[in-house]
């Protein structure tokens, strides 16, 4: 394996992080030259050197191995996380070492977890800035690099192959290129749409492009300590729901949907049980809010249970309430929403609805080959007959998640942390939704955690973003023989 | 300049470029923080300063209104007053230094002092000081008016007043000083701020360092050893001469010319 090769693509990815910090310097600068210009400034000029160093020894290379492939996406994801934290640690205030790698992690895995207090203390330059890294880990770090840089040439194949599932490719019958061009449009379209829409619902044009941000790359990190509740505002809550859904989708799906496509959304199986998950978990949890009279109003209790149930199925993690003061069996519902999420080829995380759906047929047709032992059983989803060798990997994957939560409740709980809270801090960093239950609650913040806690917490949320076995395997020595 | 050069001199340049950054930054930081010390110690002492001219302006009025109400000096009584207006001057400039958030608390400094000095003036007025009791000869004659206990006067109606005074002039002194615990707050933040970003500059350049180091390995050392070691081998045992390190610029060109020489190879233009 050629490190060098691997340093040279992790600087171009460098180079594309110090952009978007000069960028978030800019708007400190516009915002009166705010407090976070100079660290934003310094922050984007070391990173710049950093970024550049490995170009001017390290030739462009056209092919790249798998190996090389998978280095690249890991320590690029680890790398960028190393250097957001630049512009936080500068900054001070609450960013003590652990706080700053937990929230540029938690920004980059779109997992939009904080732990901060007083978020509206932050100037408007670091907002952006914290805008900036879910919005760029919402694509894939090095999607982005592949998206703005060209000059890649052959070896975006590779790259794009590792970044994205297998799951995630299904609907994209294309070359990479062209996989690459509709993933940016869809991406920034959805963004800009989104805006536009929070603007007309009554935010103010910055609220709007970091909320629209935060949306459409299913992060759920706000400008106000009190989430969406600050606005108090159905108008904006449906705006939200809607990109947040669309987020939530096949980026395939939605750009063959606009352009008028045959396998759309509304032919896909997967985003029918997507929207049906939505639909029916909103419904449940809307009634047991209104028989227990959390709510004076049906309409009340749906509106809520809508947004919440989006909010966190996504992996979004925006909040309008207290959801800790919910029935516990409207948390259970959104617990499940926060382990099965949104769909592959979107920018959400968690276990994903395609392998939830593959899962539930594989049940299926185990039950059925039980009752008709002589019979052969194939699974299909859109119409397609799935492989063994891929439904295998997706037991595993469920498997491998779930043991995963367990550990992480595991190492939660040894901590300090109450069942309840350790619990679905685990589902909710390995899912990259964000807020949980209990003490970190939709409008709490992992702030009192205790330090090791939190830095387990990272390590489950890098792990959930790489889906498990990406990260895991550059630990084994084997591996790199 | 091009080739190896080339990169070295960018590389060893970045390098430097990255140390006088780092240096110019930790400069800047202290400076700025050395300007924030000077400032708040500057603040505290005149805020000391301002407090000890109104204590010692308290101080001379009492030991005036002593000398004429207990001491019954009635030199004292003019004396009393160019105190009172000591006082007040002082409280004006202690008033001009201070922030704005201190208004109210000169406001009922300036109350007290005048409520003490009405104190002074209705003794002033009422001359009982200046009074002198004739002396009695003959002991059938009616008592004389009583005389006046100046001692008693002081305690019951002025020390009162240079308490409440005193203590005004304290609640000045402390707000000042708690008004200073922001700023060495932020002087604490400022001073985090100043070893962050030279700390972090260190850890880019230690991360540069080691890439540069291991560039120079993989790209110019490795490859001059393995082609000497190939010559040597070449020249010794008659095998060809075969470099399997990857050679960039004038390293590619060495080896195309150690190839064309010992195996025979015509060289590329």
């Amino acid at each position: 394996m050629r490190i060098s090769v691997v340093i040279r693509y992790i600087g171009i990815i460098l180079l594309v992080l110090a952009a978007f910090m000069l960028m978030s310097a800019g708007i400190a600068y516009v915002s009166n030259v705010d407090s976070s210009y100079y660290p934003l400034v310094m922050s984007s000029l070391l990173t710049l050197l950093l970024g550049c160093f490995p170009l001017i020894f390290v030739p462009s290379s056209d092919s790249i191995s798998t190996k090389e492939g998978y280095c690249i996406v890991v320590g690029s994801w680890l790398v960028a996380s190393v250097v957001g934290m630049f512009p936080y640690l500068m900054w001070g205030g609450e960013f003590t070492v652990i706080n700053a790698w937990f929230e540029s992690v938690s920004g980059f895995t779109t997992t939009g977890a904080s732990i901060l207090n007083n978020i509206e203390a932050l100037p408007r330059g670091l907002l952006f800035w914290r805008m900036a890294t879910c919005w760029i880990g919402g694509v894939g770090v090095v999607m982005f690099a592949l998206i703005i840089l060209p000059s890649i040439g052959r070896s975006k194949r590779m790259l794009s192959s590792v970044e994205l599932s297998s799951l995630a490719k299904d609907n994209f019958n294309y070359r990479t290129q062209t996989i690459v061009r509709i993933i940016l449009i869809t991406y920034f379209l959805v963004t800009a749409v989104t805006t536009i829409g929070l603007k007309l619902a009554g935010m103010c044009w910055f609220d709007a492009l970091c909320h629209a941000m935060s949306a459409c790359s299913t992060c759920g990190f706000s400008t106000k300590n009190t989430s969406i509740a600050f606005f108090n505002s159905g108008l904006i809550e449906f705006v939200l729901i809607v990109a947040m859904c669309i987020a939530g989708l096949h980026f395939g799906l939605i750009y063959a949907t606009v352009t008028g496509k045959h396998n759309n959304v509304f032919r896909s199986e997967v985003s029918r049980v997507y929207f049906t998950i939505i639909g029916v978990s909103s419904v449940l949890i809307a009634i047991s809010l209104w028989l227990s009279d959390i709510y004076p109003t049906l309409w009340l209790s749906l509106r809520s249970a809508l947004f919440h149930t989006v909010s966190l199925f996504t992996t979004t993690g925006f909040a309008t309430v207290d959801c800790n003061t919910w029935t516990s069996f409207a948390i259970l519902i959104l617990i499940f929403c926060s382990i099965v999420c949104g769909c592959a080829g979107s920018t959400s995380g968690g276990l994903k609805v395609d392998r939830f759906l593959v899962a539930a047929k594989m049940i299926r047709t185990r039950l059925r080959a039980q009752r008709h032992p002589d019979a052969i059983f194939r699974t299909k989803i859109d119409g397609v007959v799935q492989d063994e060798d891929m439904m295998g990997v997706v037991m595993v994957y469920i498997v491998a998640y779930m043991l995963l939560i367990l550990i992480g409740t595991f190492l939660n709980t040894l901590f300090g942390a109450d069942l309840m809270t350790g619990f679905s801090a685990a589902v909710s960093c390995v899912s990259n939704v964000g807020p949980g239950f209990g003490e970190i609650g939709t409008m709490s913040n992992y702030s009192l955690m205790p330090i090791v806690t939190k830095f387990n917490l990272t390590l489950l949320m890098l792990l959930g973003r790489l889906e498990i076995f990406g990260l895991i395997q550059l630990f084994f020595i084997r591996w790199w023989r | 300049m091009k080739g190896i050069r080339k990169r070295v001199t960018i590389g060893f340049l970045s390098i430097v470029i990255l140390l006088f950054f780092s240096g110019l930054v930790s400069l800047f930081e202290l400076n700025n923080m050395s300007g924030d010390i000077d400032a708040i110690l500057g603040s505290s002492r005149r805020s000391i300063a301002v407090s000890e001219g109104l204590l010692d302006a308290i101080h001379a009025h009492d030991r005036a209104v002593l000398r004429y109400a207990v001491l019954r000096d009635s030199l004292y009584a003019d004396s009393c007053n160019s105190c009172y207006d000591e006082l007040v001057e002082k409280v004006r400039l202690a008033r001009e230094e201070s922030s704005a958030s201190a208004v109210t608390l000169f406001d009922s400094l300036d109350m007290l002092a005048q409520s003490m000095q009405n104190v002074v003036a209705k003794l002033q007025a009422s001359r009982v000081v200046e009074y002198v009791p004739p002396v009695q000869v003959d002991s059938l004659a009616p008592p004389a008016p009583s005389v006046f206990d100046g001692w008693n006067w002081y305690n019951k109606n002025y020390l009162p007043e240079y308490n409440a005074l005193s203590d005004g002039v304290l609640r000045v002194m402390t707000s000042s000083q708690s008004s200073l615990s922001p700023r060495a707050e932020l002087l604490s933040r400022n001073a985090y701020r100043a070893v962050t970003p030279v700390f972090i500059s260190l850890v880019v350049m230690i991360a540069i360092l080691l890439m540069f180091y291991y560039f120079v390995m993989i790209y110019i050392a490795k490859p001059i050893v393995d082609m000497n070691k190939s010559l040597g081998d070449s020249l010794k045992y008659k095998i060809p001469f075969v470099v399997k390190s990857e050679c960039r610029d004038e390293m590619a060109e060495l080896k195309e010319r150690i190839e064309a020489v010992v195996n025979n190879k015509p060289i590329r233009s």
